[in-house]
């Protein structure tokens, strides 16, 4: 058999074996619909203002263009009639950064809602804030310290009061807490 | 399941469609000689993009945007006030001295008004602080052997005026032009400039100076 002749040999039985694997019955996922569960929705506006100082700024997550877009009275703003200079954090803001937070990872969150928050560094959410994945960002809390703790408590499905007022409220060291 | 065989037939239909070349061990070789180079080729790239030998269209986009310079105003401290300055003075240009912090301050929330000889203060997260001033133009700005801000940096500004300073609510992360979050006109994703006072009953004791040399002379 000649080069030519093996050559085409070899390209129509690969082509062959990629035709027959591809056919057979292709396993449908189930049709009913997945409820994923998520943290409460119910008291997130302690954890978005949490977030807000560290996460949300208009240099970080508070700009459209990000994966994780996440809305504050200081930060990005849903609406035109609304400024970043002034106001208080809207209830359809609080809405939308907690529908993004759902959204990044929505089944690895269900994951760890599930087993009842364990091994929260299974979110991206969590390591990145952590920094022990690269962010552009930086490190943003350190285990258990305030955010990390409003974050991962409410991802537990309890909302830590104090430690989310406390990180909604980092200021410089040596100033006075506002 | 069916990427497998999909894809050796496409390389054995591009290995046919090569040219046909004397040896079998030649042809061999040729192809693992080439295929051996992409990977060198690729960095050697990705290094020249690096280094800025390779245009930057996002970047250059960004300094087109500016527009050109005022020409009654010569480069250096006293010009393009209210523009955010690290697009130019940051990493990815080379020309111009790189500025971990940089901006302009103005009198009042309304009017561009530039004041000079505000004190612009930073505390880092690990303490570290440093101040500067504005010049006539109501620019500031902080050389990277200056201050090296740990982020995130809070930022306060304050005049002679003033018996207070104005403290920026939210620290600063990884801007370093205070324009890029702190331009007109204020709205969703915008601070509205930089001021020092918003009370109109202050506005008149903040004094307005004209400009000096020293002003326009780069620290």
């Amino acid at each position: 058999m000649t080069t030519d002749g093996r050559y085409r040999w070899l390209v129509f039985g690969c082509a062959a074996g990629a035709i027959m694997s591809c056919t057979g019955e292709i396993n449908q996922p189930d049709s009913t619909n997945v409820i994923l569960q998520a943290p409460p929705r119910v008291g997130f506006e302690k954890v978005a203002d949490a977030m807000q100082p560290s996460c949300g700024t208009l240099d970080c997550h508070g700009q459209v263009g990000r994966n994780l877009r996440l809305y504050g009275a200081r930060g990005l703003r849903m609406s035109a009639m609304e400024t970043s200079a002034e106001g208080v954090t809207q209830p359809p803001e609080y809405d939308a950064t907690y529908a993004a937070v759902l959204a990044l990872e929505p089944e690895m969150l269900d994951t760890v809602v599930r087993q009842g928050g364990a091994q929260p560094e299974r979110l991206t959410l969590v390591r990145k804030g952590r920094g022990t994945e690269r962010h552009k960002g930086g490190s943003l809390m350190i285990p258990n310290d305030h955010l990390d703790r409003c974050i991962v408590e409410w991802i537990k499905g309890n909302i830590p009061v104090d430690a989310c007022q406390a990180a909604a409220m980092i200021t410089a060291p040596g100033w006075a807490t506002p | 399941m069916c990427a497998f065989p999909l894809s050796l037939s496409c390389f054995a239909i591009v290995l046919r469609m090569w040219p046909p070349l004397p040896a079998r061990s030649m042809l061999v070789t040729s192809r693992l000689v080439t295929v051996f180079w992409i990977p060198p080729i690729m960095v050697a790239i990705g290094g020249l993009s690096t280094c800025g030998l390779l245009p930057d269209p996002l970047h250059d986009a960004e300094v087109a945007v500016l527009g050109p310079e005022d020409p009654a105003v010569p480069q250096g401290p006293l010009h393009r006030p209210g523009q955010p300055c690290a697009v130019c003075h940051g990493p990815y240009d080379d020309d111009a001295p790189s500025f971990p912090m940089a901006g302009t301050v103005y009198r009042d929330p309304v009017e561009k008004i530039p004041v000079a000889d505000v004190v612009v203060a930073f505390v880092d997260s690990a303490g570290k602080t440093f101040t500067t001033t504005t010049n006539c133009a109501g620019n500031f700005y902080v050389k990277a052997n200056e201050f090296s801000p740990k982020p995130p940096t809070w930022v306060s500004v304050q005049t002679t005026a003033m018996p207070f300073p104005f403290k920026m609510e939210s620290p600063i992360h990884r801007e370093a032009s205070c324009a890029k979050c702190h331009f007109d006109p204020e709205g969703p994703s915008s601070a509205g400039h930089i001021f020092v006072a918003d009370d109109p009953t202050t506005f008149a004791s903040i004094a307005l100076r004209a400009c000096l040399p020293a002003d326009g002379v780069v620290r």
